[in-house]
């Protein structure tokens, strides 16, 4: 069943680049993957040193393009990232210096450590794709995906992303610690060697070729509900304070989309919607009081929600 | 009645002293009544008994000191008790005393009198309690008053018990009456009649029925109980997805596993590949329709 395209690479292509790299971390390789599919951004959540940046990194290298990093401090400015205009002495005019933002892949590394801000200035150029210095405009380059980390384990010298500015991520994916099996092969495998990526494995043209062409998947009517119902299903759900956007439902669908083409279907299934929601829906909603009180786990929330919409 | 008695013992006693009465300045007294009596007739040697007097005048006074007590035989005073209560008309005095009695035998009290100037008749006279009280003083013991109480009221509750050992018995003997009356009477027990139930058809029935459906006509509605179907077949429960059907299968009937994996691209496929995910639907189905008619019966 393969799929009449233009891109010369398939995007399994990209996944096997990273996880020649990557040692497991298969969800957080794949959201990567299926975000960039879907023309989205990403946010990785997860102790220091489990392999985020390197993912972002290991995702850039597979698919060329420009790539930049951004180390989110307290004291950046928005002008850091998105750039500014500068008095050039020797032409007597200013000049338009363009932030880090103007790349195809931007890792926001640890975005919570910089104030709402420059947190606001990023999410702009995450929505509208451009950015505006001065009185003029332009364009980032395409594709363009933001791939943010987050630690959650410091408390000190973080701002909380407001839901607002969370609900522009695509998706967000937990990062947990490997097992014993891919600890001992990290060892193995990259104790006396430096790290190595697969570069250029695809273009930036493939990608946008993906992009186009998941946007023509298949999305039955009743998997199309589904996604309705598990998005509706959130709002009034136990602990949940606010439910999910319908940005939300959209998001969910175009990630269905995007795994149905990574798996080289013509059509979403049910599947693609059920194991794909706790990814798009976890960073979306907004637990009450009673969450904290009881000390539950707003993972396995989203896990009952999800569970409790039976599938078509 | 009083005053007839009084007049009665006045003119028993009036013949004999009337003329001492005169000698010793007798008080003036309507005496309406004397008389004695024992609280015990029987009594063990050294055992108290009461002997009670009383006395019944017209007149209001406080004392009657006049009042000469009876010779004692075979017993001796242990406790005198004196009182007096107001009458409507007169005084009424009791005087009790605790005699002890002496000697096995019999113990006597001869009547108390009292010498008075009637005023109605002017004259002195004796009036006497009459009664000479006579107790016996028995060898062996009495029967004791605690006992003769205890006897009684063992006799008591003997004839309680009796009583209600004979109202169980009666109560029983109507209750076995009562019961066999009522099994002579009740009707015959009804037969309990198993009502055959319409047993479900098998699910190799429904699955072959679902795929004729399906097969005569390929809408939505077909496929989708064909696909419940084959869900039910594989383990799975409704609102499953095919990797929960498949997991259930595991490494199970492979022609099931094609089937399903058709069924859902005939189900949310795209319109143009439904129909030949139809036609390999059907084809795996004759295949595990074949397995399942190959099956012995359990």
């Amino acid at each position: 069943m393969n799929i009449a395209n233009a891109a010369s690479v398939r995007p399994r292509a990209v996944t096997v680049a990273i996880g020649a790299t990557i040692i497991g971390q298969s969800e957080a390789v794949d959201a990567l993957v299926l975000a960039l599919i879907a023309g989205g951004h990403v946010l990785l959540e997860g102790a220091p040193g489990v392999a985020k940046t390197l993912a972002c990194r290991a995702l850039s290298a597979a698919i060329g393009g420009s790539f930049k990093r951004i180390q989110f401090t307290p004291d950046l400015l928005p002008s850091d990232i998105v750039g500014t205009r500068i008095f050039d002495q020797r032409s007597g005019d200013f000049a338009t210096v363009r932030g880090p933002i103007f790349a195809n892949i931007v890792l926001a590394d640890e975005i919570n450590r910089a104030p709402a801000k420059v947190q606001s200035a990023l999410l702009e150029g995450m929505q509208e794709h451009r950015a505006t210095i001065g009185l003029d405009t332009y364009d980032f380059p395409a594709p363009f995906a933001v791939l943010a980390t987050m630690n959650p384990l410091d408390g000190d010298g973080t701002y909380a992303l407001p839901l607002a500015q969370l609900d522009r991520f695509l998706a967000k994916v937990v990062v947990g610690y490997p097992s014993l099996a891919e600890e001992t092969e990290i060892v193995a495998r990259y104790g006396a060697h430096d790290v190595e990526f697969r570069s250029d494995v695809a273009g930036p043209d493939d990608v946008l070729a993906w992009q186009r062409e998941a946007r023509t998947v298949f999305l039955d009517d009743r998997v199309r509900d589904y996604i309705v119902a598990l998005v509706r299903a959130t709002r009034g759900a136990r602990y949940v304070e606010h439910g999910a956007s319908p940005r939300a439902a959209l998001a969910l669908a175009a990630m269905a989309r995007a795994r149905a083409y990574l798996e080289e279907r013509r059509f979403v299934t049910p599947d693609d919607v059920r194991d794909l929601a706790p990814s798009v829906l976890r960073h979306r909603l907004a637990f009450d009081y009673r969450a904290a009180a009881d000390a539950v786990d707003t993972q396995a929330i989203v896990g009952e929600i999800v569970a409790s919409v039976p599938a078509p | 009645m009083r005053r007839g008695v009084a007049a009665f013992l006045g003119v028993l006693a009036l013949g004999a002293f009337g003329d001492v009465a005169r000698a010793q300045g007798l008080p003036r007294l309507h005496v309406l009544a004397i008389d004695q009596y024992a609280d015990q007739l029987t009594v063990a040697p050294h055992e108290q008994f009461h002997v009670t007097i009383r006395v019944v005048v017209a007149e209001r006074r406080e004392r009657l000191d006049e009042l000469v007590l009876g010779d004692l035989d075979n017993c001796s005073i242990v406790g005198d008790e004196r009182l007096h209560a107001p009458l409507p008309k007169g005084m009424e005095f009791t005087e009790r005393l605790t005699l002890e009695a002496d000697a096995p035998g019999t113990a006597t009290i001869t009547p108390a009198y009292l010498d008075a100037i009637n005023p109605s008749v002017g004259r002195g006279l004796r009036y006497s309690a009459k009664q000479v009280i006579r107790v016996r003083v028995t060898a062996a013991a009495p029967i004791d008053a605690t006992f003769r109480t205890f006897v009684a009221l063992l006799r008591t509750l003997l004839l309680v018990g009796a009583a209600i050992v004979a109202a169980l018995i009666v109560l029983v003997v109507f209750l076995l009456f009562a019961k066999r009356r009522v099994r002579s009477s009740a009707p015959a027990a009804v037969a309990a009649v198993e009502i055959p139930t319409a047993r479900p058809p098998s699910r190799e029935i429904q699955l072959a029925d679902a795929v004729r459906r399906y097969r005569s006509s390929r809408n939505q509605e077909a496929l989708l109980r064909l696909r419940g179907l084959l869900f039910e077949c594989a383990g799975a429960d409704h609102g499953a997805t095919l990797a929960d059907a498949l997991r259930r299968l595991g490494a199970g009937d492979a022609s099931l596993r094609f089937a399903l994996s058709a069924a859902e691209r005939a189900a949310f496929g795209p319109a143009g590949e439904r129909e030949r995910a139809g036609d390999e639907l059907l084809s795996a189905l004759e295949a595990y329709s074949g397995r399942l008619a190959a099956k012995p019966p359990v």
